[in-house]
Formats: C-alpha cells, sequence, structure tokens
C-alpha cells in the first residue's frame, strides 16, 4: 500500500467515527419552523431572490450581470446558428427490440433466485450488482444498485436507492428499499418501470434472504401498468 | 410511499411528506454536516438551517430523484456559512500521551492528529473529503453534489489531502520535539 493509499485508508476510517443520527429535537425545531411557512414559489420567490440580491456584495453582483449578458450574446448566437448554415442533424429515431407479451391485464408472477456482489462499499453507501435470474428472460439479467444508508440502529438498517436491470430488449428502471438486520437476514423490495421494449411495464419483486450465506429468493410480478408504491418503510417486517 | 413520491408532494406544500422526507433524510445530512464542522452544536444549527431551507426551495427542484445530493449541497453551504463562526478546538484526548503506550492511547492519539489535521483544512476541502471518502461519492458525484466543476473537485481534493498530509507531519514533527525535551 502507497503512503497515499495509506493515508486515505486512515481518513476513511477516522471520518466513520461520529454520530449518523440526527437529534430528534433539532428536527422536531425545524419541522415547528417550516409548519405553516409558505415555501418560495412564483412572485414570492422572485422577490426573496430580489431581497438576498441586495444583500450580497458589488463585485458578486456585477460578476452575475457580466455573467447574465455573457448569456444572452451566447443564446442569441445559438439560436441564430441555423440561419448562418449551422446547427445540428436531427437524432435518429431509435428501433426498439421485440415488446413482451402477455395474454390480457394480468400480473404475471415470476419467481427465482439472485445472486449480489457488493462493487463498492462506505459508511453511507452501498453500490452492489445483482444478477436475477428466474427463467423469465425479460425480467432476468444484471442489475445494478446505488443504495445510500438511510437509517441504522442496533437493531436494524434502512437502505434506498435507485437499481436499473438491463438485459438485451431493454431496462427495468426503479427504486429500491432494503431492511438488513445484523443477523444478516435482509428483505429488498424493488419497483421498475420497463423501458425500450418493456415501456408501458411494471415489475415489482422482493428478495428475501434469510442469513448471509443463505440463497436470495425473488419473488416478482409483470403486468402492463404503472409500477405499485414501495411499501411504507415503517410497516416492513 | 415512494421518497420520490414524498419529495414530490412535499415540493407541493404537503407538510406531512416533508415531515417524512426530513425524518428519512435528517441523518445523513446531519453525518454530513458533523464531520464537515466537527462541532455538535454548529452540526444542529447546520442541520436546522438547511432543512428550512430544503422546505423554501423545494419547489425549484427538478428531478426529485437528486434530491439527495441537492440537500446534500444545501447542508455543505450551510455547513460553509456556519463554519466561519467556527470555535477554537477544545481536546477531547488526554493531552500527556507518555504515561501510557498501550493501542487504545495509541488509537485515540492518532485520531486525535487526525482530528487535528483536518481542522486546518477549509470547510470547502473538508466537504470534498467528506463527500467522496465518507459517503463514497465519485468524484464526478461530488462535482454535482457541490455544484461545481469535475476539475475543482479533483484539485480540492489534491490540496486537501496535501494539507492534510502536512498537518499530521507538523503534529508528528512538534510530538518528538516535545518528547525529547521531556
Amino acid at each position: 500500500m502507497t503512503r497515499e493509499q495509506d493515508l486515505e485508508r486512515q481518513l476513511a476510517e477516522w471520518l466513520v467515527y461520529g454520530p449518523s443520527t440526527a437529534p430528534v429535537e433539532v428536527v422536531d425545531e425545524a419541522l415547528k419552523r417550516t409548519a405553516g411557512r409558505p415555501q418560495e414559489r412564483g412572485i414570492r420567490r422572485l422577490l426573496a431572490q430580489l431581497g438576498r440580491w441586495f444583500q450580497i456584495s458589488r463585485v458578486t453582483r456585477v460578476s452575475a450581470l457580466a455573467a447574465v449578458l455573457a448569456g444572452v450574446l451566447l443564446t442569441s448566437v445559438i439560436v441564430s446558428a441555423p440561419f448562418l448554415g449551422g446547427g445540428a442533424a436531427p437524432s435518429p429515431t431509435p428501433t426498439l427490440g421485440p415488446a413482451p407479451s402477455m395474454d390480457g391485464q394480468a400480473a404475471l408472477p415470476v419467481a427465482g433466485i439472485a445472486t449480489m456482489v457488493i462493487e463498492s462499499e462506505s459508511p453511507m453507501r452501498q453500490v452492489r450488482s445483482v444478477v436475477i435470474d428466474t427463467g423469465d428472460p425479460r425480467v432476468d439479467g444484471r442489475a445494478s444498485q446505488d443504495l445510500v444508508v438511510l437509517a441504522e440502529a442496533a437493531n436494524a438498517a434502512q437502505l434506498h436507492g435507485t437499481m436499473q436491470l438491463t438485459n438485451d430488449w431493454g431496462a427495468w428502471k426503479g427504486q429500491i428499499d432494503i431492511v438488513r438486520y445484523p443477523s444478516g437476514e435482509e428483505y429488498e423490495y424493488a419497483s421498475l418501470r420497463g423501458t425500450d421494449a418493456y415501456a408501458g411495464y411494471s415489475y415489482a419483486y422482493t428478495v428475501h434472504q434469510a442469513t448471509a450465506e443463505a440463497e436470495r429468493t425473488v419473488e416478482a410480478a409483470i403486468w402492463p401498468d404503472e409500477p405499485p408504491p414501495l411499501p411504507d418503510p415503517s410497516l416492513l417486517p | 410511499m415512494q421518497l420520490r413520491e414524498m419529495v414530490e408532494r412535499a415540493g407541493r406544500g404537503d407538510h406531512d411528506a416533508f415531515e417524512a422526507v426530513v425524518r428519512a433524510s435528517a441523518g445523513r445530512l446531519y453525518a454530513i454536516a458533523y464531520r464537515i464542522l466537527r462541532d455538535a452544536d454548529l452540526a444542529n444549527d447546520a442541520l436546522q438551517e438547511a432543512l428550512v431551507k430544503v422546505w423554501d426551495d423545494l419547489p425549484t427542484l427538478r428531478d426529485p430523484d437528486r434530491f439527495d445530493a441537492w440537500a446534500a449541497r444545501i447542508t455543505c453551504r450551510c455547513c460553509y456559512r456556519l463554519a466561519k463562526r467556527e470555535r477554537r478546538f477544545a481536546l477531547q484526548v488526554p493531552a500527556d500521551p507518555r504515561p501510557d503506550t498501550t493501542a487504545f492511547v495509541a488509537e485515540v492519539a492518532d485520531q486525535d492528529e487526525m482530528e487535528r489535521g483536518f481542522r486546518r483544512l477549509s470547510p470547502q476541502h473538508r466537504a470534498v473529503l467528506v463527500l467522496h471518502y465518507y459517503l463514497g461519492l465519485t468524484l464526478g458525484e461530488v462535482a454535482e453534489t457541490l455544484d461545481i466543476p469535475p476539475g475543482t473537485v479533483g484539485s480540492r481534493l489534491h490540496y486537501a489531502m496535501r494539507s492534510l498530509r502536512a498537518a499530521l507531519e507538523s503534529e508528528a514533527r512538534t510530538a518528538q520535539t516535545w518528547e525529547r525535551s521531556a
């Protein structure tokens, strides 16, 4: 390990020390301050920005004005470009692969196993790849999951993030919630929307892993509609 | 209900949804604030200020999926402001490392050196280190979160690590001098 890597490791380890839970009273106070407080939108936002404008330094105001003027000039050049013989060619229309065929509107259940590999991990984030094998090629493939730790307590950790499952015909994209227990047991809920050949279809699944070494079992359904909302985290097992 | 949906509803003025969003994300934001400011009181103030700002500005958030990065950016900016009134660091470890040479004391002493070295950095440099080494964001994601060019992130990271190393080496030299004179 080089000297630089050693310092990076020491720093990463040292940063772990410290709280990762916000004091309840601070959060409550912030919620109290925002209750009944109108958000800055429309004319109110404009007025608030103008108010702040007069509080900032003259140098900053002059720089901002110069940037706006430069932006206006640049925009006028871009707008006039097509008339001067410039402009980009229109992009080609994408061609899609075969659409998944399903009879009627009923959900199609699928089941299988998932194999997960942690690609990178830090105290508050986990990037992992999951190979899903259900025997249905439309929803099988390699998925990437990018997760952040929302809450971590002695008895459980809750993670939330985005997921994309890609295969030859398209991709399923959406959000994922995970609850992990110190024993290694893990529940994973994903609610995904189809793209490309799967556009207009939804895919939701749950993965359960009983222990850290156990097989990850998948139970899922595909149907032609919007994906369902993820379950309320407080109702998770 | 998904976080995305709660963010959307909060952006339309739904305070219950905002409370759910806050309860889900406050821990992460507080962890960022604490690690940049290295002070619980300042981190409390930064978090509270950031949450109020998040509520105010939520209608301007175009992509609810980017909420995490957007809220982290607001928190970092609150930290920059509050860092200006950062107090002097109070030692939290025994000042005299001589009586004991056990691993525990050595570890605490190392942590203390890191703490002092880290505190010599500017809040902007600390933010880059916290986002990269603690949250595990890539340099591109740090750039997006802080709304600065990727080159600036690389440069801040380089200078932050160089300054940190220099600070640690300086601490080590001071300790050696102190040991020799004792």
